[in-house]
């Protein structure tokens, strides 16, 4: 059944960002704002003002270790999946946490709206603490983002926003994990929650938190990521406080505007170094749900002049009935993530500031500015991802332009980021249900300057990393047969990108002898980390199931098979959205992909094949056929043969009969 | 190839309206369309190059193909991307300081 | 009366402390030799032979045991200048070196370098490829075979990396710890095939699960054993031969040492060498004072270090980073939050007064060196506030140049602000003591502490200049200044007051409830492996302290806390006071409610470690002299110590006038021939009986 609007829904449609002087006069009078009566303290010297910003980055510092020190989730603990930002009196980010660069992104959408629909009514004041997990409203992109945000008052005035978001492992819906490759709208997924008053007077109201997490298969640990989240605002809240006492509220105040306005001035300045034109980028996701065999494009134009950034979405494909749409919120995420990665990594990331550069033109009901009711549980890795991936395309491609000896950007990481959800029973005869992390090594896109990071890890996660095979056998029933670098999986160039992996694995000492598999991941159909300057796409991900195997005889005969081919059964080709179960002579081998390439693979350097082909980077076939070096029998370079073969294969792949060269 | 030139990207040099190769300095397009003289190859998703394990056929029903750009003069690939057949026409890349506006 | 000698190499000079029981202490510097580190450590022998006035002969005649600080370990890695190591590992898994787990891009990075994800990169992996050989064989978690392993591959493997010229094997099986038969195979056919080559297996080197670290830490020793053994023979050889009979022992990270002819086994624990000297330092002296609770912080030209003692004890943690690589080896947790006096001030591209974390190192050095830095680094703005006596600079040993420094700070720092040249290094000044504030609060905070629980120790060169400002804002409770006989080397001090410490650990995963006959089955593995180490070191201890502790972690939580576990074989209700006193710990270090218990916990790793406790330890002197009167400073002169009194008529005095008991209040500047410590206004300073320095600040309540 095809979704329909639902009417009273706009309520919740977040996306245009009011000004602060408009937002100011929306909210209701009860809520006082320390806003722009700090006008005394307009500059700070500059001793001051270095002081106040280092404090306040280390309190996102010291943030972000509250959370990871209190949070039950694998993905918050060793993945860093979770964002912490320090706001300023109206929700604009004064300094964001070195972590998930998406998540914090719509924090800004959040507050703002709170400040809008709850200062009257509950209102808003010292001790409270807002938790939301409406992407269209804010402060996540899809419903397992769930965010804390917390007003600080210094006397009656509403000064900053603190705020902690992480992802929960389970919020209900009909699959566990809340992702369901079966969605078809918002219905058949964790219902979003919009900005709910948990905390008043510094304590967890009981009632709101039972209605809360009554919807999780996992209520324990959503209640300790809670605390965790309430951990963190309550270190923000009380170091602020400090530093306010300290140095005088309108100084911490002016230091942070003057904070968000140096990252505005000093990005606005590197725009301008750069040369003003017109940029394109594309990206597919390829089927909505299971059992679907669509494929659906995000495009996206950005136009640079002089020092603004306009992305105009304009011709991407309409909301779908499945799970991989995102609302304005995951657009958005998707471009800041690029902006701090590609264009920041000298300027500080107070995004306040950054996101005054940037323009956005998307139309609603569009696949990654989706209405209500539509299906978003996949959105952080589906239509966020991919927005991620278009952008990146576009930005590269801008960077690229740039006369310069000294560049510094990357092609498209690793493009489509494949969930492999394992459920059963362990093999301590507990139910267990698992996301694995192996995917998150994917490959990094090549620079202009040399070649991409392999397995590298996640755009967005500055530090991210996945676990030791070992803990995933200790942990859940399988064993694994690899887990490697795959060859090839990196798009060719002239620098070539990162290489992604994979990993293959059987069920193991599980009583049931079975495990149930959710799988999701796009970029099979189209690859998804494309090249920048004639630079190849990277692989397509790949995921096989061998029915009915011989593995285990050949287990049994002593033999470790280290090729799909080596393995004897039905090879099934998993679609990018699968629910199904692994029998015990099943395998299941899942490879993710690199990064894109940068330049022509006919004009890299053979000696730089060599190496790869003697690093398992590259096999001698994608040597001789895509970059065209001839090897010797020694492993050396056959200059004169490479030289001959890279002209015939010019004009092969140009199709053309005889070109000047 | 004149002095006068501006870095596009790692193959193309904008002058005086037009792209040229970088490498042999042959006309290849203008400011808006700056492929346009270029030379155009499809060829299925699979043998372009990149590793595409599977016919995307297996996956959706959209055509997709392997395209590439070159230089007609050494025939430096310029442009390669795997896409929809419907998509062809999307991604264009125009210079602003050059464009008519 | 026999000496204990601790030596302390470092990157510019090689400390040397010796002491007695009795009281007498000497120490003695000479300059560090990087291409032949013994030759340094022979010199500072000598040196410290003069100040005891009599011959080297004599003196190591005299001496005990010589406790050394190397950091030949740690050069070898940093340098590459390793063994050509060759790698087996199961098939399948080579690439786990490769992949790094994907944190190996971004691990031991700062922050700055983190943030800059285009230029981030992972090291080049440990071993090439063409000396990595996959084994068929297979064991699961239970540490059942699931593929036994084939002796001729591994024969095969093993000749085809002897043609590759290999010095060495390191060998790593997946679930090795829990069945090590697989890689005692390759053992023994190395030894068949290659009599005497060094074969370092992962079962016996670092026995912990997560295959990642086992494999680096494996790896590792083996490429740096044999230059740790061909550093130490020849070493030990020469002392020998000046007159040296007793024992030469090598510090490692952990905090003990071991005898040079054992560090080769245990070669990983010697990378943390070096850093180790200032912590046992720090609990030493916190025993003679009564400190329990000691913030170790140690700023030198090139490094600040900040490491803690809790309880007298200094905090171990079992992992450490080095590099870009986690290796398992129980270690002090001493982490590098700065870069020293070198650090420079510069502006950045949005016209921000910044400092560090560039440095401008031992060369060219600050600016007011006058060895060719032109960038201005803290050491010039301390000079230009009058803090630093550029004609009594390390005693007087090195001139510095003011108007080298006014230059540096007027062109790059000055200018762009629109300041004054006092300005900018006030500026400079206050921008380091309150971002050191941040970060040590960060280190005390982050390891589940309140640092008002604390004594802040600062020692190094730079330290002292620093510390009454910082850590009035982090709210350690007083500030000690070490000096008196242990002021120049104080490092060199905490070796010399050092024991054997000898640590065996392995991987035994399993979910509470725990089986007592297993855990006690456990202890008493390591125990006994533990005893045969110890005795291996061949010296007679005093005693010997035997301490246990198992990694536990709630199985949902990836935090793994080590925590303590009793002595003796343990009865039923010990082994479930266990369980209770991780959940405390856990709630200490994370805070009240922090852990998910109803997934309840799992027992990951067992550590034992073994204290032989050297029979005789160096006594500090204490120092004759009393104060009579008021204490007259040896002059005035205008210091900038604090933002908020700004320049003041400031005393200064002649660390060599000062007796124990005298009071000294700021502001005040007090000049040793090692360090300079300021006194800012509403601090006071008082010198003890060994003549350290206490600092304590009148406005706490």
């Amino acid at each position: 059944m095809t979704a329909f609007p639902v009417a009273g829904s706009e309520k919740f449609a977040n996306k245009l960002l009011a000004r602060d002087d408009e937002l100011l006069a929306k909210i209701s009078p009860a809520l006082k704002v320390h806003g722009r009566n700090a006008a005394a303290t307009d500059s700070v010297d500059p001793l001051t003002y270095e002081v106040v910003r280092h404090r306040l980055w280390a309190i996102t510092e010291e943030m972000g270790d509250a959370v990871k020190r209190m949070s039950g989730s694998v993905v918050v603990t060793d993945a860093n999946d979770f964002g912490v930002a320090v706001m300023d009196e109206f929700g604009n980010s004064v300094q964001v946490g070195l972590y998930n660069t998406a998540l914090c992104a719509s924090m800004d959408m959040a507050i703002k709206w709170t400040m809008e629909h709850r200062s009257g009514n509950p209102g808003i004041r010292a001790g409270d603490m807002f938790i939301c997990n409406d992407p269209w409203v804010g402060g996540g992109i899809h419903q397992n983002d769930v965010s804390l945000f917390a007003p600080l008052f210094i006397e009656d005035e509403l000064f900053a926003w603190t705020c902690a978001v992480a992802h929960q492992v389970d919020l209900g819906g009909v699959s566990p994990g809340s992702w369901s490759v079966h969605s078809e709208d918002v219905f058949w997924e964790s219902l979003p929650i919009p900005p709910l008053k948990i905390v008043a007077d510094g304590r967890i109201l009981a009632d709101v938190e039972d209605a809360y997490l009554r919807r999780s298969r996992m209520p324990a640990l959503v209640a300790l990521d809670l605390r965790a989240k309430v951990g963190a605002n309550n270190v923000a809240q009380q170091q602020l406080t400090r530093l306010a006492e300290k140095y005088g509220a309108g100084v911490v105040k002016a230091v942070m505007r003057q904070m968000m306005d140096d990252a505005e001035f000093r990005l606005r300045a590197r725009l301008r170094e750069l040369p003003d034109g017109t940029w394109t980028g594309l990206a597919y996701q390829d089927q909505a749900r299971q059992g679907d065999r669509g494929l659906y494009k995000i495009t996206v134009e950005m136009t640079k002049r002089d020092d603004s950034l306009t992305f105009d979405f304009t011709g991407t494909d309409p909301q779908v009935d499945g799970l991989i749409n995102c609302t304005y919120a995951g657009l958005r995420g998707g471009i800041v993530t690029v902006i701090l990665t590609q264009l920041c990594g000298k300027i500080p990331w107070s995004t306040g500031g950054l996101m005054r550069c940037i323009r956005i033109i998307s139309e609603p009901g569009t696949i990654n500015n989706c209405t209500f009711p539509a299906g978003i549980s996949k959105a952080s890795v589906a239509s966020g991802w991919a927005t991620t991936n278009a952008v990146h395309e576009c930005v590269a491609s801008m960077l690229d332009a740039e006369e310069t000896d000294d560049p510094s950007f990357t092609s498209v990481c690793k493009g489509s980021f494949g969930l492999s959800l394992l459920a059963g029973v362990d093999q301590y005869d507990r139910p267990f249900v698992t996301m694995l992390s192996d995917v998150m090594a994917g490959g990094f896109g090549a620079r202009p300057d040399r070649d991409g990071v392999d397995t590298g890890g996640e755009v967005p996660i500055a530090a991210g990393r996945i676990a030791d095979v070992e803990m995933n056998e200790f942990s859940y029933p399988v064993l694994y047969l690899w887990r490697r670098e795959e060859p090839d999986t990196g798009g060719p160039g002239r620098f070539r990108g990162g290489v992604g992996g994979s990993s293959c694995m059987i069920p193991h000492d599980t009583t049931i002898k079975s495990i149930h598999l959710v799988s999701s991941a796009s970029g099979k159909a189209v690859p998804q980390a494309v090249g920048i300057s004639g630079g190849y796409p990277a692989s397509a991900a790949h995921e096989v199931i061998v029915r009915g195997s011989n593995i285990r005889e050949l287990m049994a005969s002593r033999s470790m098979p280290s090729t799909l081919r080596a393995i004897l059964g039905a090879h099934e080709v998993v679609p990018p959205a699968l629910e199904t179960d692994l029998d015990w002579d099943d395998v299941y081998f899942y490879e993710w992909s690199g990064g894109g390439g940068y330049g022509d693979p006919l004009r890299r350097q053979p000696s730089l094949v060599l190496s790869d082909v003697n690093n398992g980077k590259v096999s001698s076939r994608a040597a001789n056929e895509v970059y065209g070096v001839v090897l010797t029998t020694e492993t050396g370079v056959n200059d004169t043969e490479t030289e001959r073969r890279r002209d015939t294969l010019r004009k092969d792949r140009a199709g053309v009969a005889g070109a000047s060269s | 190839m004149t002095t006068n030139t501006k870095r596009l990207d790692d193959n193309l040099v904008s002058s005086s309206g037009s792209v040229l190769c970088t490498h042999c300095g042959t006309v290849v397009g203008t400011a808006n369309e700056w492929l346009k003289e270029a030379l155009v190859r499809e060829r299925p998703a699979q043998d372009g190059g990149s590793l595409v394990a599977e016919d995307p056929a297996v996956y959706v029903n959209a055509p997709v193909v392997f395209r590439q750009f070159f230089c007609p003069g050494c025939l430096t690939a310029l442009q390669t991307e795997i896409l929809a057949v419907a998509d062809e026409g999307i991604r264009v890349k125009r210079l602003g300081g050059l464009a008519d506006e | 009366m026999t000496y204990i000698i601790g030596i302390d190499i470092g990157g510019t000079f090689t400390d040397a402390f010796a002491g007695n029981e009795v009281g007498r202490a000497f120490s003695a510097k000479a300059p560090s030799t990087p291409k032949d580190l013994a030759e340094g450590v022979v010199n500072s022998l000598r040196e410290l032979a003069d100040v005891a006035e009599t011959s080297l002969e004599e003196f190591l005649a005299d001496t005990s045991y010589i406790c050394h600080g190397t950091t030949s370990s740690l050069n070898a890695l940093v340098t590459g200048n390793v063994a050509r190591v060759g790698f087996l590992t199961t098939k399948g898994h080579a690439d786990s070196i490769r992949i790094m787990n994907a944190e190996g891009r971004h691990t031991g990075l700062s922050p700055e370098q983190m943030q800059n994800m285009p230029q981030t990169d992972k090291p080049p992996p440990l071993v090439h490829r063409s000396l990595v050989r996959e084994i068929t064989e297979r064991v699961d978690h239970k540490g059942s075979v699931i593929i036994s392993i084939d002796e001729s591959e591994v024969r095969d493997a093993v000749n085809d990396l002897l043609k590759l010229d290999v010095e060495a094997i390191a060998v790593s099986f997946l679930w090795s710890f829990r069945n090590p038969a697989h890689e005692q195979v390759v053992e023994r056919i190395v030894n068949e095939v290659a009599p005497g080559m060094y074969v370092g297996l992962s079962s016996t080197l670092s026995p912990r699960i997560r295959e990642y670290s086992r494999n680096v830490t494996t790896i590792m020793s083996t490429q740096v054993a044999p230059r740790l053994r061909a550093y130490l023979d020849p070493l030990s050889q020469r002392l020998h031969g000046l007159g040296f009979t007793g024992s030469l022992l090598v510090m490692q990270g952990s905090g003990g040492a071991v005898t040079f002819e054992d560090a080769p086994n245990k070669a990983i624990t010697t990378v943390g060498s070096v850093l180790t000297g200032g912590i046992v330092g720090c609990v030493r002296m916190g025993e003679l004072l009564g400190h329990r609770n000691i913030i170790s912080t140690d700023m030198g030209g090139t490094t600040f270090l900040v490491g803690l003692v809790v309880d007298q004890q200094p905090v171990i943690v079992p992992t450490t980073i080095l590099g870009q690589y986690k290796i398992n080896a129980p270690m002090v947790d001493v982490t590098t939050i700065g870069s020293g006096g070198g650090a420079i001030a510069w502006i950045d591209d949005g016209g921000n007064l910044r400092v560090g974390p560039d440095s401008a190192g031992a060369l060219p050095g600050p600016a007011c060196y006058g060895a060719g830095g032109s960038r201005p680094t803290i050491t010039d703005a301390n000079l230009v506030l009058g803090i630093l006596n550029p004609d009594y600079f390390l005693g007087g040993r090195k001139k510095l140049n003011l108007k080298l420094a006014e230059d540096a700070i007027r062109t790059h720092v000055g200018d762009s602000l629109g300041l004054t040249v006092e300005e900018a290094a006030a500026a400079i000044y206050a921008i380091t003591n309150a971002q050191t504030a941040d970060l040590v609060r960060r280190v005390v905070v982050g390891s589940g502490h309140d640092p008002r629980d604390f004594v802040l120790y600062a020692f190094g060169g730079c330290g002292p200049v620093h510390c009454a400002s910082y850590s009035a804002e982090i709210g350690v409770s007083s500030v000690l200044v070490p000096l008196g006989t242990t002021a120049s080397a104080f490092s060199a001090y905490g070796l010399a007051a050092s024991d054997i410490l000898v640590s065996a650990e392995s991987s035994s995963p399993s979910n509470f409830p725990l089986n007592v006959g297993q855990v006690n089955s456990e202890f008493g593995a390591l125990e006994a492996k533990l005893a045969a180490d110890l005795a291996r070191q061949g010296i007679e201890f005093s005693e010997t302290i035997s301490a246990r502790e198992i990694d536990i972690k709630y199985s949902m939580q990836l935090a793994e806390v080590a925590t303590p576990v009793p002595n003796g074989i343990l009865t039923s209700d010990q082994v479930i006071g266990v369980g209770q006193a991780f959940d405390e710990k856990y709630q200490r270090l994370f805070g009240a409610g922090s852990g998910f218990r109803e997934a309840g916990l799992q027992a990951i790793t067992y550590r034992a470690f073994a204290t032989g406790v050297l029979p005789m330890r160096p006594e500090l002197p204490l120092l004759s002299g009393a104060v009579s009167g008021p204490i007259e400073p040896q002059n005035y002169r205008k210091v900038w110590l604090s933002a908020e009194h700004g320049w003041q008529r400031t005393a200064v005095y002649d660390y060599n006038q000062l007796c124990p008991g005298a009071t000294l209040r700021g502001p005040a500047v007090v000049e040793a021939a090692t360090t300079t410590v300021s006194i800012p206004e509403g601090t006071r300073g008082v010198i003890d009986a060994y003549g350290n320095m206490l600092l304590e600040f009148q406005t706490l309540e």
